[in-house]
Order: structure tokens, then C-alpha cells, then sequence
């Protein structure tokens, strides 16, 4: 069984790779393989998981490195994995019928499968470098990913992969600090301490690079850029799913395993870095006018508490950052192909141009109502658990701990909080704009999406509903082992209680109680389909549309929020524009010194010479 | 789960503190609110049950269905929203009547539990295709996001006073029931400040921006009548008991499971109740902006200052802060 692991890994990504040079018109080749190769992934990863443990190793000594290369399951890979190869084989499923993959197959599949494989890796892998070598594969297929979709996406390609690529280079640095202060790499036998200048500098630089593959604040704009231009099948399947379970993968093993954490400075980091990134993205997301975009600020602003979550280093918050992760992967997934599926059979993304679609596109719409409540958190669904388990982690973190990370628990707690009501209300927005309201004439003929992008959204859809209602499941079978949680209620884990399976008996059974009601009184008398009310006037149909776009324009033109929202509209925020402003501040005085006067190169190189001299032979 | 169980259960759910206890008690505390009101004009007001009759009415009307809405979501809405307040309803009567055994939800779960009726009504508004009900929608997500968060920071108060007092599970309602944040500066700023909360959370004016009959002629419920707008009335009702309860629960120190503890506890709630009435029928309607600007710009600030005092009095031993 051990063997498996490296096939594992490689075959997708040597299949993957060969498959970029295949050539577009054996389309059904690339479909098959990926289809085959995600489905095997999947059935692997089951495998897996009914084994248990598991291992391999293979040494290849370079002194003074051990460079072995070491694959091994632990309860927190194995359940990452296995959700990571779902979402592939769900998104390898959905794109069958979608256009995202027409341009040019090859790339598209070759590097879906070559992320799978490189997500296993990094998983799997017991041992830094090859687990940062993999993380650059992943980072590599995910350019190729978006440049896939066409011309129209070169810049979110560059985008992204420069402020990734610069993350990645951060935890190269942070790496090699790691080897400098405990002498090795495999990652089974490091505790760092965090109370030195080097190991503290190692954790913010490897939380660098989790948190931008993440996607929280401040590296976090590649995302947004991405979601207007990409094709929502990759959106959902790497940013949505798999980045969140590879960054906060990286992250909780830092955090747990990798260093020593207490409560103190680096805590409080991170905990600013989950409340601002919860209340910042969620604000921006809500005034946004494109479906993609909007989701993609969510994809951000969710990160905000699977990072907050960890940054309480209580068992509950940690276990309920890691559940969030998971919840947010399955609904964010889901909401991105239900948007994905609305683009396909209408043609556009934008809000304003969309409505009332609810009776054309049923599923499509249950799907998307189901992860749209699942994300505000309304009970009885998943997203609601998970952040309830972070809100019991904040309040431990500030009722057990000392130190200014856990005196601000109220803060964390309503950003949080609040960050969840904005969160219901550019929800609301999204089912308001796409399925409700009222149909503009020209969209009267759209129809169903096909069975081949309905079948994945629905069964995530199932599972928001299956790991809200009985969330003890996934936790006893998942998280608890990962994460050290104790179930039972009474462990002093816990500090509230939430009965799911009842609280949903107790709704359903209300509804049926209105439902009889109804039933009864609906039966004595008559039912009546009647024109909407318009105050006797009879306006056309397009006029009488209230578009969702308009809902918050009230918060954006509150005073202090509207010179906000107008800084950040111009990219004040953005780091990548900064970057690009130093990197071309850095060009320009090398092209003002690549003068081509022999002179100044010459004065160039005996001044270069003599700081040789100076540093290596100590001549003065 | 046992056959005791399920029958305890669905006895809890249907009879007592579920739907027709509930349901009573709502549409007796509808009747405070108009006889109040009533005595407040200078009026007589209705007789005690005139709320069922209205509902018992209502019922037997015909129903009238937008033909270019999404019926199913129309039909729906109301259903999810009464069943969402039942469930609050019976959360919170347990926790208060028996606040020694943890049942089914604690006090985030009670606060989110709360987002679903408005949530009920959005979605029931959104899907009339009406212009009006679609400009009451956006109003009452707008209110719900600015109420929000004063409610949050309210409830952090409170906590900030509760948690670390060595109950098992401190953030139970039975745990949130045994203290008083309410005989404290902090505390009484919460508890006024949350009330108002509930007033917006309420639809009662001035915070009834939603339905607003003069302007947008009833908002999100302008397509509903006969059964559906029952549905929606009796809805409110458990709502116009279910939220002040909460305010009780929370600040004032809950009901207690002794005579004079149930006595005090009806006192409480019609307290709140009276609160409730007083501010509705001496103010006119706020617009969205106003209300927003008063919870964010004005009770958050104040609220933050709340949370500071509270800290400082739990960190130094004050109880009155």
C-alpha cells in the first residue's frame, strides 16, 4: 500500500505535464485521462484513508543535506487529501460540458491534473524542500491554469503568479532559516522555538507564504483580479478549494507542529491579520457588480477566520479554523460553479444584466441558495458550525490566555461577527441579482445547465447540508484526530453547545406545521396567479426590475467608507501595485546606469573590486 | 434516541415552550402593543383576542401569487420564517425555564437563529418581482447589517461579564441567565442600546423601513395576503416575545426556575415590551441612511466605549463599570 504515495504524486504530474504537449485536436484524450486519472486519485485517497497510516521513503543523501525524499500520512493530510483529489475529480466532472477547457485542452487538463499531484506532494511530503518544491509546482500549473482561458487572462496570470512567486520566495528564505536553526529538514522532527529572532522570523516568513496562497490580507489581490478574468471551473478549483486546504495546511502545521506558538506577539499577528481580512474583503465584496468578483473578495474574506481560528491556539478554535477551511473549500467550490453554470447558459457574469433566473435554472438555484446560507452562516448548515467553533476558540483564547492578543478578544469577536451579517447581506445581493427578482424579456429562453455541472454542485451542496446537520461526523472522522479536539461535550473544550440534528427536526417540523396550515387554508379557497402590483400603471417588463447592484449603495456613499471605498477602487491597497512601482523604480536606475560609456562600467568594476578586496582579504 | 425522548421533544416543539405556547404568548403580546398604543391615543383598543381573529381571518382569504415571481420561494419564505422563529422561541424559553440543563443551542446559536426570519422575509420580498418589494428588500438587509452590529457588540458586553465565571459551558443561556450585566454602566448601555436593536430587528417604527405603507406600500410584504401574510403575522408574533426574551436572558438576568424568579421574569418582559412600545409610538420613521449613520457612528462608539469600561472593571475588580 505504501507504494501508492509516490505514484500517487507523480503520475499526475508526469501525465499532467505530458499532457500540455498533446495536441488540442485529441480533445477526448485529454478529457478521459484527466477524468481517469482524478477519479483514480480519489478512489486512492479512500484507500488511504480506510489503511490508515502510511509511508515511504527514498534516500538520496547530499551532504550536508539529507535531501530523502519522505511521504507520510498523518490524520491532517489524509483528510485534506482526499477532499483536494474530490474537488478535482469535481471540477475535472463539471468542465466535460463547459467551454473553459475549448481554447486549448491540453494546458487546461495538463495542469489540473500536474496541481492534483503537486497538492498530494505537498501533502504528503514529510520533508521541506520537496514539500516547497511541490509548492512551486502547484504555483507553476496555476499560471498555466489561468493562461489556459485565453489572451483576456494574461494579466491575472502575471498577476498572480509574480505576488505568489514572491510569497514562494519568502518561504524559501524562511526554509532555509528553519535548517540554520535546527539542522534539518524533515519536518516530523522540527520544534523551532519562536523565541529568537531567527525563529520568529522563519514563522512569519512561511505564514507569508501560506497566507498568500490563501489569499488573506495584504497579499491577497491576485485573487479579485483573477476572479474577473478566469473562468469560474478554475476559480473553483484553485483558489476556492485547493489553494485554502494548501495555504492553511501550511499554516496549522506551522503553527502546531513545526514551531513552538504561544500566545504572544505572533498570535496577536495573526489574529489581526484574520479580523482585518474578514471585515476588509467582506466590505469591498459587497458593493462589487460581478458575480466572479464578488466570490473571489469571499474567498478572502473567508479566510479571515480559518486564520483566526488558529491564531486563538485553543483546541476549539483550532479544530473550527481547520472545519472552516473544509466548509469554505466544499461552499466556495460549489458557488463558484453555480456562477460558472449562470455565465454558461446566459452568456454573462454581470448582476445588473441577470434576474429571476430561479424557476429557469432550479437546481442551479438550489445548489447556489444552499452555499449562499451555508457561507452567512445560517444554522443549521456547515459554514454555521465552523464559525461557531472559531467564536468558542476567541472566547477561551480571552477568558485562558494573558498577553494583548487575548485582552482584544472582543474585537476579534465582532469583527467576526459582524463580518457575517455583511456577509448574509452580499449573499442576499447574489440570489436578489441572479435568481429572484424579476426576469429581464431576453433571458425567457435560458435553460437547465446539463447534468454533468448540475451533478458536482449538488453534491456539495448535499455536503454543506450533511456536515451542518450532523457535524459531529466529519469532526469525529476528521478534524478531532487532526487537530487534537476532544468530542465530548464535556471536556472543557467546549464552551457552548449547538444540537444540530435536533434545532433541523425542530425546523423541518415547523415547516411542516406551516405547511399544513397553509395546505389547509389554501385548499378552502381559491389560489391566484395575479399580475405583480405597480400602483395601476402597467410598465414594461424591463422597467419594473430592481437590480441588486444598487443594494448597498447607501454604504458606500456613508462618509468615511466612501473615501475608503474610493482608495481602494484607484488600488491603494494594492500590494502588487506597489510592487511594480519599486520594480520599475529598480529598472529605471539600472537603465540610467546601462549607460553604454565604457567609462562609468569601468569605475563600476574597481569599485566593485575593492569591496571584494575589502571584505575577503581584510586589506585596510 | 429514546421513544421518551421523541415524545418529549415533539411535546417541547408543538405544545410547551414550542408552538402553541409561543404562539399564544405572541399574539397576547400583540395585543400589549395595540391596546398600549390604543391607551397612548387616547383610544379604547381591541379586545384580547382580536390578533387571532385577525389571523383566523387572514387565513381564510384566498391566495394571490405573483405570476412573474418565483412562486416557490414566495410560498416558502413565510413557512422557513415561522418555523426559524419557533425554534428561536423554543431556545430561548428552555433555556430560561430550566437553566440548569443545556438545550439544544447556546447563545450564538440563539443570535443566528435570529438572522432567520429576516432572512425569511428578504427572500419572500426578493421573490414578489415587485419593485416595491424589491427596494424592501434592499432596506431590510441594509438594516439588518447596521443593527448587527451594535447587537454583537451588545452581546460582547455581556460576555465580557459572564465568561470566566467557572460555568461549564459559559456561553449557554442557562450560564448568560445567571448573571445581571444590567446593574453596571457598561451593562445598561448594552441593555438600552440592544433594545433598540430590537426594535429595528422588529420592523416597529422608526425603524420600519422595510414595510414603510406610506412610501413603498408595505415593502417585502406587498404581494403577500390571505394564508402567506397569516403565516407572516403570526411569525411576528412569536418574534414581538422571542427577541425581547432574548434582551432578557441576556442583561437582565433571565427568568430562574422559582415562583418569584417567573414572576420577575414576566415583569421583565413586559418591561422590555413597554420599552419597545414606548419608542414606537413617540417617534416618526427614520430613512435607511439615518438608521445606519444612528448604529454604526452612534451606537458603536458608544458600545466600543461599553466594552472598554467592562474590561477595565473585570480586569480590576469593578463591578459597577
Amino acid at each position: 500500500m505504501d507504494v501508492i504515495l509516490p505514484i500517487w504524486v507523480f503520475v499526475p504530474v508526469v501525465a499532467g505535464f505530458g499532457l500540455l504537449f498533446v495536441p488540442a485536436a485529441l480533445r477526448p484524450l485529454h478529457k478521459t485521462l484527466a477524468l481517469v486519472i482524478s477519479l483514480l486519485g480519489c478512489i486512492a485517497a479512500l484507500a488511504l484513508y480506510r489503511v490508515g497510516s502510511a509511508t515511504w521513503e527514498w534516500a538520496i543523501p547530499v551532504e550536508p543535506f539529507a535531501l530523502d525524499l519522505l511521504f507520510v500520512t498523518t490524520p491532517l493530510n489524509r483528510f485534506i487529501l482526499l477532499f483536494a483529489m474530490g474537488f478535482g475529480l469535481a471540477v475535472v466532472l463539471y468542465s466535460l460540458r463547459t467551454a473553459a477547457a475549448d481554447e486549448s485542452p491540453g494546458l487546461y487538463y495538463g495542469s489540473i491534473l500536474m496541481t492534483l499531484g503537486g497538492s498530494a506532494g505537498i501533502l504528503l511530503s514529510n520533508h521541506l524542500l520537496w514539500l516547497l518544491l511541490f509548492w512551486e509546482v502547484v504555483t507553476a500549473s496555476f499560471y498555466l491554469l489561468i493562461v489556459s482561458g485565453g489572451k483576456g487572462c494574461r494579466f491575472a496570470a502575471t498577476k498572480s503568479f509574480a505576488m505568489i512567486g514572491a510569497s514562494d520566495a519568502a518561504f524559501l528564505l524562511g526554509v532555509a532559516l528553519v535548517w540554520a536553526q535546527s539542522g534539518t529538514f524533515v519536518m516530523s522532527q522540527l520544534r523551532v522555538e519562536t523565541d529568537s529572532g531567527v525563529g520568529i522570523a522563519a514563522f512569519l516568513l512561511l505564514m507569508t507564504a501560506a497566507i498568500t496562497k490563501a489569499g488573506a490580507l495584504p497579499l491577497h489581490t491576485w485573487l479579485p483580479t483573477c476572479g474577473e478574468d478566469c473562468h469560474a471551473s478554475v476559480m473553483a478549483i484553485l483558489p476556492a478549494a485547493v489553494d485554502k486546504l494548501l495555504g492553511i495546511y501550511l499554516l496549522v502545521i506551522a503553527a502546531t507542529q513545526l514551531f513552538v506558538l504561544r500566545p504572544g506577539p505572533l498570535s496577536l499577528i495573526l489574529a489581526v491579520i484574520g479580523a482585518a481580512t474578514i471585515l476588509a474583503a467582506v466590505m469591498v465584496a459587497m458593493v462589487q457588480h460581478n458575480v466572479k468578483k464578488l466570490l473571489s473578495y469571499h474567498a478572502i474574506s473567508q479566510v479571515g477566520y480559518m486564520i483566526l481560528g488558529i491564531a486563538t491556539l485553543t483546541p476549539v478554535g483550532i479544530a473550527g479554523g481547520v472545519f472552516h477551511m473544509l466548509n469554505h473549500a466544499i461552499y466556495k467550490c460549489c458557488l463558484f460553479l453555480c456562477g460558472g453554470a449562470v455565465e454558461k447558459q446566459t452568456g454573462t457574469a454581470e448582476l445588473d444584466e441577470l434576474g429571476g433566473l430561479g424557476n429557469r435554472m432550479p437546481w442551479t438555484f438550489l445548489a447556489c441558495i444552499i452555499a449562499a446560507l451555508s457561507i452567512s452562516g445560517i444554522p443549521p448548515l456547515n459554514g454555521f458550525v465552523s464559525k461557531w467553533m472559531v467564536y468558542q476558540g476567541v472566547v477561551a483564547m480571552g477568558r485562558d490566555q494573558t498577553g494583548a492578543g487575548a485582552a482584544l478578544w472582543p474585537a476579534w469577536l465582532a469583527a467576526a461577527m459582524f463580518g457575517s451579517a455583511l456577509t448574509l447581506a452580499s449573499f442576499v445581493k447574489i440570489l436578489h441579482a441572479l435568481f429572484l427578482s424579476r426576469r429581464p424579456s431576453h433571458l425567457d429562453h435560458v435553460r437547465e445547465a446539463p447534468a454533468s455541472m448540475l451533478a458536482p454542485m449538488l453534491v456539495l451542496a448535499g455536503l454543506c447540508v450533511l456536515f451542518g446537520v450532523a457535524y459531529m461526523m466529519p469532526l469525529d472522522l476528521f478534524i478531532a484526530p487532526a487537530t487534537g479536539l476532544s468530542t465530548a461535550a464535556d471536556s472543557g473544550d467546549w464552551l457552548g453547545l449547538w444540537d444540530a440534528p435536533l434545532a433541523t427536526a425542530f425546523l423541518l417540523l415547523g415547516l411542516v406545521v406551516a405547511g399544513g396550515l397553509l395546505l389547509v387554508a389554501m385548499r378552502s379557497r381559491t389560489v391566484r396567479s395575479v399580475p405583480t402590483w405597480s400602483c395601476g400603471e402597467v410598465p414594461p417588463n424591463d422597467r419594473m426590475i430592481v437590480p441588486g447592484t444598487h443594494f448597498y449603495k447607501t454604504v458606500s456613499s456613508l462618509q468615511p467608507l466612501r473615501c475608503l471605498y474610493r482608495l481602494q477602487e484607484k488600488g491603494w491597497f494594492d500590494v502588487y501595485a506597489y510592487g511594480g512601482t519599486v520594480g520599475q523604480a529598480i529598472s529605471r536606475f539600472l537603465r540610467w546606469m546601462h549607460s553604454g560609456v565604457l567609462n562609468t562600467y569601468l569605475t563600476w568594476v574597481v569599485v566593485g573590486l575593492l569591496v571584494v578586496l575589502y571584505v575577503l582579504c581584510d586589506i585596510w | 434516541m429514546t421513544m421518551n425522548e421523541i415524545l418529549h421533544n415533539l411535546f417541547v416543539m408543538l405544545v410547551f415552550p414550542g408552538l402553541l405556547f409561543s404562539v399564544a404568548c405572541g399574539l397576547l403580546a400583540v395585543w400589549i402593543v395595540r391596546k398600549v398604543t390604543a391607551l397612548i391615543h387616547h383610544r379604547i383598543g381591541p379586545p384580547p383576542a382580536q390578533p387571532l381573529y385577525d389571523v383566523l381571518k387572514l387565513l381564510g382569504k384566498e391566495t394571490l401569487i405573483p405570476e412573474a415571481g418565483q412562486k416557490v420561494v414566495f410560498v416558502l419564505a413565510p413557512m422557513l420564517g415561522f418555523a426559524g422563529s419557533l425554534v428561536l422561541a423554543t431556545l430561548l424559553w428552555r433555556g430560561n425555564l430550566r437553566p440548569g440543563q443545556p438545550f439544544l443551542g447556546d447563545v450564538i446559536g440563539a443570535v443566528y437563529l435570529m438572522a432567520i426570519p429576516s432572512l425569511a422575509l428578504i427572500l419572500g420580498g426578493s421573490a414578489s418581482a415587485s419593485p416595491h418589494a424589491a427596494i424592501g428588500t434592499s432596506r431590510e438587509i441594509k438594516l439588518v447589517i447596521s443593527y448587527e452590529l451594535a447587537l454583537v457588540l451588545a452581546l460582547i458586553v455581556a460576555l465580557i461579564k459572564g465568561v470566566g465565571a467557572g460555568a461549564t459551558l459559559p456561553l449557554s443561556l442557562g450560564a448568560m441567565a445567571a448573571q445581571t450585566p444590567v446593574w453596571s454602566v457598561s451593562g445598561m448601555l448594552a441593555f438600552l442600546i440592544s433594545v433598540l436593536c430590537v426594535q429595528a430587528k422588529l420592523g416597529l417604527v422608526p425603524f420600519d423601513i422595510a414595510e414603510a405603507e406610506t412610501e413603498i406600500a408595505g415593502g417585502v410584504l406587498i404581494e403577500y395576503s390571505g394564508p402567506l401574510l397569516a403565516l407572516w403575522q403570526l411569525m411576528q408574533a412569536v418574534c414581538l416575545v422571542a427577541l425581547p426574551l432574548f434582551v432578557v436572558t441576556v442583561f437582565l438576568g433571565g427568568f430562574g426556575h422559582t415562583a418569584a424568579g417567573m414572576a420577575g421574569g414576566v415583569g421583565k418582559l413586559v418591561l422590555v415590551l413597554v420599552l419597545l412600545i414606548l419608542i414606537k409610538n413617540t417617534n416618526p420613521r427614520v430613512r435607511i441612511d439615518q438608521a445606519m449613520k444612528f448604529f454604526w457612528f452612534l451606537c458603536g462608539p458608544v458600545l466600543l466605549a461599553a466594552i472598554a469600561l467592562a474590561m477595565i472593571g473585570r480586569a480590576r475588580g469593578i463591578g459597577w463599570l
